[in-house]
């Protein structure tokens, strides 16, 4: 709102960017031209040819599905939990949303091996569900149990702020006019949610597009059947196949960069639908 | 009409309305004016439905409401911070409680179009809160809350967040178009100003309870009690003792031993101690001494400020306390000097028609 005072002057100077590149280019941007280079690097024949190979198709439709499917749970799972975090009050919310942030701090292997113990064939839970024929362990199911868990934090990280600086009045205005909670909620609060939300998804959607070290231990990396985009680039880098490894990176370093291009504009979207 | 019986809130050990009671009439625009933690929004709330008093019961037209949620009360709630739905056009959010009560799009674009208009902003309808003003928003929440013609209209220090000069604009606006509409109304405010200016009856509230009630001429020359004498306006107070009374009124002999006349009938009985107030515009100053009809007290200019309409003296009395006095300067003649210098001694003179006595308690 106050961006024509001095202070919200931008100056055009090609120093300071010029250091960040030097720093960044062998940290990051070297790196990232290193797949391509290595995915092209036999021609683009090639490159098709190990894209195209049933075991990469499947990694990567594997990995947009699991993405897909985390991003619409964590929709509704993480917009409730940021609601019920920003608006209610009861002991213990504090912690609770504490513990909601771990995920982001405790190593994506650690959340791996725990959900092993805990939901594994001889896990505190899974040992009851054997005998039954039921094995979430080292399935779909499994793996997006996984990218639920360290995920979550994105999404309530992207919803619950927007959510602590809407008024409440708004919704007290809502219920004086006559609206319901359902109706205030449909029309008043989500409207107000919907970039917070929409970022929150993207966020989601590409995290779990590269999650790797929770997978890895939950899915078993069964190929055809558990194997994730990252783990299939794992496994062939492991083997000696380069070009295949980096042709699959290559195609997730293109998703992600349109995913991220994505949340900028809708941030931008929303900062000057606030300043307007 | 609303009924306020004997209602109590507290929140944690904070006793903010204690064992309230209050009638609004039918049409009425009642303001209730006080200090912040006065209980004021409080009270407004758990009229709306938003809170729910500990003790006491809401009645509207004898009917108890105390339970009746927000959406059962049919009443319209106007925020401070406005709190127009960023996500809607101004045309959406007047319409919305229309449209939450499933009335057919042509009568809620003429209810809309209506109101629009009677709050001044026809033609704005597809614009978006962050494209108004603030004194615009408050005008569309206004149109919002009378869309759905409310059994009431609860006003929450509506110019509060608003500039000087929109402020003042705004409330005569507002206060016409409830004047239009005829709707019983309840607003909050800090501002005496504003109280006086909207308010058939003004309440004074202090530390949750009302100190008085009354129309704004009554609360302002006849207050009950000190509080109120202090809250409104401002006021020179004595210390004082009755001396004398008489069928036309009473005398008083103010702490620096000057005696003061109050006309009118007064239960008091000589030797009672009291309060005798007068208030800055009343009095005036003169080199001359009072005459027997008049009330009078002598002094020396100590401070003088000129503050275009008037001008604000500082006098001295002999008994060392300091005495405010503002003079209309509309009397002063043009090019000259101020007429009275520092350090100058002069009268202060009053009529014994003003006054406020309260008995000292």
């Amino acid at each position: 709102m106050k961006s024509n005072d001095m202070a919200g002057q931008k100056v055009t100077s090609f120093l300071p960017a010029g250091f960040l590149l030097v720093v960044m280019l062998p940290l990051m941007i070297l790196p990232l031209a290193a797949v391509f280079i290595y995915a092209l690097q036999e021609g683009p024949k090639t490159f098709m040819a190990t894209l195209t190979t049933r075991d990469a198709l499947f990694a990567l439709r594997f990995s947009v599905i699991i993405a897909f499917a985390t991003a619409a749970v964590n929709v509704v799972l993480g917009t409730y939990a940021a609601y019920v975090l920003s608006k209610t009050r009861f002991p213990g919310r504090e912690q609770l949303g504490i513990i909601l942030n771990l995920p982001v701090a405790i190593p994506n292997v650690v959340v791996g091996t725990s959900l092993l113990l805990l939901w594994g064939p001889i896990g505190i839970l899974g040992k009851f569900l054997e005998p039954l024929g039921i094995q979430p362990m080292f399935t779909a199911f499994g793996v997006l149990l996984a990218h639920i868990f360290v995920t979550f934090p994105y999404m309530v990280g992207a919803v619950k702020p927007v959510l602590d600086d809407l008024p409440v009045t708004y919704e007290e205005a809502a219920y004086t006019i006559g609206a319901s909670r359902r109706q205030t909620f449909y029309h008043v609060v989500f409207p107000a949610l919907r970039g917070g939300i929409i970022t929150g998804a993207l966020l989601t959607f590409a995290h779990s597009l590269g999650e790797f070290g929770a997978t890895v231990m939950v899915s078993g990396n069964l190929r055809l059947q558990t194997q994730t985009a990252p783990l299939y680039i794992f496994s062939q880098f492991e083997g000696g196949n380069i070009a295949a490894a980096n042709s699959v990176a290559a195609i997730l370093a293109v998703i992600s960069f349109f995913l991220f291009s994505l949340i900028l504009y809708w941030n931008r979207k929303r900062e000057s639908k606030k300043a307007r | 009409m609303i009924g306020i019986e004997g209602i109590s809130k507290r929140f944690g050990d904070n006793e903010v309305v204690k064992d309230m009671s209050l009638t609004v009439k039918d049409g009425e625009l009642l303001v209730l004016l006080g200090a912040s933690g006065s209980g004021k929004s409080t009270v407004l709330r758990m009229v709306a439905g938003l809170i729910s008093p500990d003790k006491g019961r809401v009645l509207l037209d004898g009917a108890d409401i105390t339970r009746s949620s927000p959406r059962e009360r049919n009443f319209g709630y106007v925020f401070q911070n406005y709190s127009i739905f960023p996500s809607m056009t101004v045309a959406e959010n007047v319409e919305f409680g229309l449209k939450i009560r499933k009335k057919p799009p042509e009568e809620r674009q003429r209810q809309r179009q209506r109101l629009l208009e009677m709050v001044g902003l026809e033609g704005l309808g597809e614009r978006y809160a962050s494209q108004l003003s603030g004194g615009q928003l408050q005008r569309v929440a206004l149109a919002r809350s009378l869309a759905y013609n409310p059994r009431v209209l609860l006003l929450d220090e509506p110019f509060g967040a608003l500039d000087a000069k929109t402020r003042i604009h705004l409330r005569q606006a507002v206060r016409n178009v409830i004047r239009q509409v005829n709707v019983t109304t309840i607003m909050v405010t800090h501002d005496q100003d504003e109280a006086f200016e909207m308010a058939d009856r003004v309440a004074i509230l202090n530390e949750g309870r009302i100190d008085q009630l009354g129309r704004p001429s009554e609360i302002y020359y006849h207050p009950i009690t000190y509080f109120t004498a202090n809250f409104v306006g401002e006021i020179n107070f004595f210390a004082g003792t009755v001396t004398r009374v008489v069928r036309e009124g009473c005398e008083i002999e103010l702490a620096g031993g000057i005696r003061v006349f109050r006309r009118g009938a007064y239960p008091f009985a000589p030797g009672m101690p009291v309060r005798y107030g007068v208030r800055p515009e009343q009095m005036t100053i003169s080199l001359l001494e009072p005459k027997s009809h008049e009330n009078g007290i002598s002094g020396i200019i100590e401070k003088n400020l000129f503050l275009g309409d008037i001008t604000r003296y500082a006098i001295r009395l002999s008994d060392a306390r300091l005495l405010d006095v503002r003079i209309l300067n509309y009397l002063f003649m043009d090019g000259m000097a101020m007429p009275y210098d520092l350090n100058e001694e002069v009268w202060l003179i009053w009529s014994q028609g003003s006054g406020i006595i309260l008995a000292d308690v």
